[in-house]
């Protein structure tokens, strides 16, 4: 003991004596060798009463126990009378409780004189009764919950068992039964059971003797309609007491413990017979073991008040019997178990001999720990992880980023948890990666997944060794099993695995794909719900146009996840053939799965919010969404930035072999296409030009990113389109270098603003043998947008309703180079045989006359659109 | 395809001054937009002088696209300049308003009558078209607001006739329904060429609801802020200006020719308007960074600058029948008739560049 920090508190009382004018005074200093306890006068006159708060006069004393380790601990105090026995946040009938958290709101620094300012706020506020009700008063009293008598730890929900009405009142006590399983000392309340159903379980022919390689034990439960009070008793007496009170007599709770004796008897019995070991030794030294409970320990439960909401909810108390008390028990039920014509008088004399020593004995009140959901808050309750709770999660990867996302799967309450990765543990991993030396060698799912199933007693994961693409995604597979899929493996292929699984899925769940930097300083997460039109392939996709237009706080990741040129000073961390991998420390990782992971779950919690009825997501809103974030050496002035996109327009293409996605980007293109067409030439004109995006053959899948108009030395009639060259191969070269390759040339649109969308006899002819620019694959798409009459006029006017007609195929490419008037030019159309009339060209000019042999003349100048209706009629 | 999302994809346009190569390089950009949809996205229009004209022209014009674009191509056609000189040719007129000129730039001549300037006779000839009939809040499109902006010559703020209504910070809101002919004719009173207009009104001030009479003198818009973004700008606080909205996106139609080489003019009002157009340029430069950070800062989600004079190499992706910068820059900031060509010329550029910006960093618009 150090005497300077009671010095401390002594000069400090005494300066705030000398300087209050007679407010505080020091009546004495008791000295003791836990520290001095300081009787203190304090004018408390001028407290307001109000109704519900405790009396408190013009001048009380107060009893400051001040510990050796002041300031650093803090200080306690007691009133010197039980007045304010039995109101909130009053201990053994004395005891003042001033803080509820110590930590935060004791500051070493303010002293006595912040002490005794907390006494008088508390004053106070216990006058006005306006002391914050919660249910911390009745926790047992930790001096009295010894470990050494056991930990209860409380996982069901008494719920509607409890025998009081939501406000607490009801007369009756009730008896339940906890079945528990005790690892120890410690002791799980498993269930909720009542007599028949615990005695069924015990004496069946294959009884539920063993949970978990531990015994099962039983606990009689008594739940009474009245509060304690502010304290629990140090007594079994005075407990007995209360009990009797509150309707629960002595007798009864004799029978009660007795009854539930006479079932662990037996339980024991049969747990030493079948397996000693896990049986495990008895809590209590006793002379005759073999008819002996494991232990006899009783719960009771009472109403209790909640800082939130009003309806009373158990309080749960339990205490152990010492080896006499249960040695009393245990013979006072074995005495009852026999026919108690013959033992009536024993009977008698035991029970007196138990109500004897109930007089006596000390409680030995179990630490109890709640599990409740009706009594717990969740720590991260309300926060974006509480979506997982009770999902089907799939998480592809168990290294840096899906070690990680797996464990916070498994806290924060998945159902069912799957993961998968085909790698081994290998000594380097473990600066990094949460395994062992131990795990070395071994399968990193089979490591990963013996931890993690070790963090729930109700959660076994499932680990899924071996090829992700072919063991889980094969194409046909059903992913109904999930609920969520995570891809945390960075890996190409599985992307693309993912990406075609998806094409034919029927259930298609939740993705999230994640990857980190080469640095391990930037990461990039993508969500595909339900209603998008692609996996994580297309998302990454999506997010290199986004990045590549330049947008604010996305050029850095443009740089690291899709760089000019492939990063060629791959890591090598071990010598041989180990896959290449990148310089990063478990801090950063760690970081960056979290972040990653958090804002996944941040965009699926919002996402569910907008779920219609039936459950299901929208059609018509977002269904991409991807956020980049940065640890802070790589903050750009951005932390995370986030994008969304609304699925594309999907179609088969005529022969079946791809799918093709036009994305609402294209279709806006096409729109005011077909629109400034209708505005400066005349509606019926057809128009057109180059789709901009990608073909993967691996996948089977076409993007369609953007779409141009018509080059300025196009012919565009009711009939024709001809889409020219001019500027092409520098728009397809401006694209590519824009998107990093991303997007390039696929193919043609045009329209077909008079009929449906069904290629013409020379579009026909156009596909045998279409030329584009550079710089893309030996395919050409073909695509013609139609419909005709009302509903393509309200699609282009305003948009409303879906696009009327298309018409996909995919078309071999010449190989040729891309010159004027090459036949086979989009449409196949050479000039030589466009059939002679009167054209439009691209560049929004007046129209031209062709005549046979491809002679191209122009018309005499006059409004086009007057000369245009002379032609063909005044459409309007 | 309109998304459930186009509510939050609201637009402000801004449609800078320059006289008639203004309006029409903000027609072309109003093509685009509207080819695109985006124009019924717009939900915030705000115009100086030559754009003021034209956001008069959209927003009490009428209801259909094409026939918005026939009037304002008549227009320019035909020009205003001649109306205007044979309105203030007038007898009666021309005696008053002889020194029209010299009087916006020589204090002590403010006060002249109503009714005697060359201004007055842009007033009057705006206000024999259809959409200079009408007052400020008769917007002919549901959900657009629009805002003229002139200048107060003797606060030297703006002075702001807006759909949801119309003030002058240090004096308070105007208690009027202002014509919109006054409201265009103030905004494009471009002071080299035309006197300041004169209007007195009743204000109320915002802080004490106060209110009291006073006589405005304005100028062209283009003398606070030449580009109409201002009112637009996110981050303004509502304590100081009647115009505040929320809008993630600006589009902003700039017809500044940017800097360019002349020679130096030798007599007081080519000085005059050199020195302004210097002015504006800088102005100009320190509004477009202003939009820039805005958007670095997230706080727009983002923007389409179409500028005039911006380098053709700087386009994100190339346009195969682009109209140069050089065919176009050093058209006129006057409101003399326009040929075919020059209008095809100056509203083609405005057109392919609002085109390809759109396309390029805002694709979402129009989806």
């Amino acid at each position: 003991m150090t005497d300077s920090g009671v010095s401390l508190a002594r000069r400090q009382l005494r300066d705030l004596e000398a300087t209050s004018d007679g407010a505080i005074q020091i009546i004495n200093e008791v000295p003791s060798s836990a520290g001095p306890t300081f009787i203190v006068d304090l004018d408390t006159s001028g407290i307001a009463h109000e109704p519900g708060g405790i009396r408190i006069r013009d001048r009380e004393w107060f009893e400051i126990w001040v510990p050796p380790g002041f300031p650093f601990d803090v200080p306690s105090v007691r009133s010197n009378h039980r007045r304010w026995l039995r109101t909130p946040h009053v201990h053994y009938g004395r005891t003042l409780c001033l803080y509820a958290a110590t930590s935060v709101e004791w500051n070493p620094s303010d002293g006595m004189r912040g002490y005794l300012h907390r006494l008088t706020e508390w004053l106070e506020h216990a006058a006005a009764g306006t002391l914050d009700p919660d249910d911390a008063p009745l926790h047992p009293p930790v001096v009295y919950a010894d470990l050494q008598n056991g930990r209860l730890i409380v996982h069901p929900d008494l719920g509607d068992r409890a025998p009081w009405a939501p406000d607490g009142s009801g007369t009756d006590p009730k008896t339940t039964y906890a079945w528990c399983v005790a690892n120890g000392k410690r002791v799980d309340v498993l269930e909720w059971v009542d007599l028949e159903t615990a005695k069924d379980r015990v004496w069946d022919k294959d009884p539920a003797l063993f949970h978990d390689g531990h015994p099962s034990v039983l606990m009689p439960a008594v739940m009474i309609c009245d509060e304690f009070g502010f304290e629990f008793p140090r007594k079994a007496k005075e407990l007995s007491e209360g009990l009797t009170e509150s309707g629960y007599g002595k007798d009864q709770l004799l029978a009660d413990i007795a009854t539930a004796t006479v079932i662990n008897v037996e339980l024991r019995k049969k747990q030493l017979t079948a397996d000693a070991t896990a049986a495990g030794p008895l809590w209590d030294d006793v002379d005759d073991p073999e008819n002996h409970p494991l232990l006899t320990a009783m719960v009771v439960a009472t109403p209790s008040r909640r800082p939130d909401g009003t309806k009373r909810l158990a309080h749960i108390a339990a205490w152990k019997f010492d080896a006499l008390g249960s040695r009393i028990t245990t013979l006072f039920s074995d005495v009852r178990e026999r026919d108690e014509k013959f033992f009536g008088d024993l009977t008698e004399s035991v029970g007196e001999l138990a109500f004897d020593w109930f007089d006596w004995a000390k409680l030995q009140w179990m630490r109890v720990m709640e599990n409740r959901p009706e009594v717990t808050r969740r720590r991260d309750a309300g926060t974006p992880a509480s979506w997982l709770a009770d999902k089907r999660v799939l998480v592809l990867g168990a290294g840096a980023l899906g070690g990680p996302i797996a464990e916070a799967c498994v806290r924060a309450g998945v159902r069912e948890l799957t993961v998968a990765d085909h790698g081994i543990v290998n000594p380097g991993i473990l600066v990094r990666q949460y395994f062992t030396d131990d795990d070395i060698g071994q399968a990193k799912v089979t490591a990963l997944a013996r931890r993690l199933s070790a963090i729930r007693s109700d959660l076994d994961v499932i680990p899924v060794p071996g090829n992700v693409r072919t063991e889980l995604f094969a194409p046909g597979q059903n992913l109904a099993a999930y609920d969520l899929v995570i891809d945390a493996t960075a890996d190409a292929s599985v992307r693309a695995a993912i990406e075609l699984a998806r094409v034919s899925a029927t259930h298609r769940p939740p993705l999230v794909t994640m990857v980190i930097g080469h640095e391990a300083d930037r990461g990039l997460v993508a969500v595909n719900l339900p209603t998008s039109s692609g996996a994580g392939l297309d998302a990454f996709r999506k997010v290199a146009l986004h990045a590549g237009s330049g947008a604010p706080g996305w050029r850095d990741i443009m740089d690291e996840f899709f760089p000019k040129t492939a990063r060629t000073e791959l890591f090598f961390p071990e010598p041989g053939c180990s896959d290449p991998t990148f310089v990063g420390s478990l801090a950063q990782t760690t970081a960056l799965a979290g972040m990653l992971l958090h804002e996944a779950l941040t965009t699926l919690r919002t996402a569910e919010a907008t779920k219609n009825q039936a459950g299901t997501y929208p059609t018509d809103g977002p269904s991409l969404f991807a956020s980049a974030v940065r640890l802070g050496n790589a903050s750009t002035g951005h932390g995370t930035v986030r994008e969304q996109w609304h699925p594309d327009l999907v179609r088969s293409d005529l022969t079946g072999a791809y799918e093709v996605r036009i994305s609402q980007e294209a279709l806006a293109e096409i729109r005011a296409e077909v629109r400034r067409g209708s505005r400066i030439r005349d509606p019926r004109i057809e128009t057109g030009g180059m789709l901009l995006g990608a073909f993967d053959d691996a996948t089977g899948i076409v993007n369609i990113d953007r779409a141009s108009g018509p080059p300025p030395d196009s012919y565009l009639s009711e009939v024709h389109f001809q889409h020219g060259i001019k500027g092409t191969q520098e728009r397809v070269d401006a694209e590519l270098r824009r998107s990093r390759s991303t997007t390039g040339f696929v193919g043609f649109w045009h329209s077909h603003p008079n009929s449906q969308a069904t290629p013409s006899k020379t579009d026909e002819q156009g596909m045998a043998l279409v030329v584009g620019p550079d710089g893309s694959s030996q395919r050409a798409l073909m695509m013609i947008v139609g419909g005709g009459g009302q509903p393509w006029a309200d699609w282009r006017d305003t948009g409303n309703g879906p696009l009327p007609s298309t018409y996909l195929r995919v078309v071999p490419r010449s190989a040729g180079p891309v010159v004027a008037g090459h036949r086979g030019y989009v449409g196949g159309l050479d000039l030589q045989l466009l059939p002679p009339g009167t054209y439009f060209r691209g560049d929004g000019g007046p129209p031209v006359q062709v005549l046979a042999g491809g002679v191209v003349r122009a018309q005499p100048a006059t409004s086009h659109r007057s000369l245009w209706a002379r032609f063909f009629g005044d459409h309007e | 395809m309109t998304s459930p999302t186009a509510s939050k994809l609201a637009v402000g346009l801004a449609l800078s001054g320059g006289g008639f190569r203004a309006t029409a390089f903000g027609l072309g950009a109003l093509r685009a937009l509207h080819d695109r949809g985006v124009l019924d996205q717009v939900r915030v229009v705000s115009g100086i002088s030559g754009g003021s004209l034209l956001t008069a022209m959209w927003a009490y014009g009428p209801k259909s696209f094409d026939e918005f674009d026939a009037s304002v191509t008549d227009l320019l056609r035909s020009g205003l300049q001649r109306e205007l000189i044979g309105r203030a040719l007038r007898p009666g007129r021309l005696a008053r308003g002889l020194s029209g000129t010299a009087g916006a730039v020589l204090p002590g001549r403010f006060h002249r009558t109503q009714a005697s300037t060359r201004t007055e006779a842009l007033v009057s000839a705006i206000r024999a078209h259809d959409f200079g009939s009408k007052t400020m809040t008769d917007v002919t499109h549901s959900g657009l607001e629009a805002i003229v902006s002139a200048t107060d010559l003797a606060s030297g703020n703006a002075v702001r006739f807006g759909s949801m209504g119309s003030a002058c910070s240090p004096y308070g809101v105007i208690d009027a329904d202002v014509p919109v002919a006054d409201a265009v004719a103030a905004s494009a009173a471009f002071p080299a060429i035309l006197p300041q207009l004169t209007r007195t009104y009743t204000f109320t001030q915002q802080n004490d609801q106060s209110q009291h009479t006073r006589t405005v003198l304005m100028t062209d818009g283009g003398v606070y802020d030449n580009l109409g973004l201002s009112p637009l700008l996110p981050g303004r606080s509502k304590k100081f200006t009647h115009h505040v909205y929320d809008l993630p996106y600006l589009i902003a139609v700039d017809a500044g020719a940017g800097r360019t080489t002349s020679q130096p003019p030798d007599f007081v009002f080519g000085r005059m308007k050199r020195t302004l157009e210097i002015a504006h340029t800088r102005a100009q430069d320190g509004t477009r960074a202003r939009i820039h950070e805005s958007r670095e800062a997230g706080v727009l989600k983002g923007h389409v600058y179409a500028y005039l004079g911006m380098q053709d190499r700087n386009l994100p992706v190339p346009v195969a029948d682009l109209v140069t910068r050089d065919r176009v820059y050093n058209y006129p900031t006057d409101f003399k008739a326009m040929s075919a060509e020059d209008l095809g010329a100056v509203a083609g550029r405005g057109e392919q560049l609002t085109r390809v910006l759109l396309s390029s960093y805002c694709p979402e618009l129009g989806t």
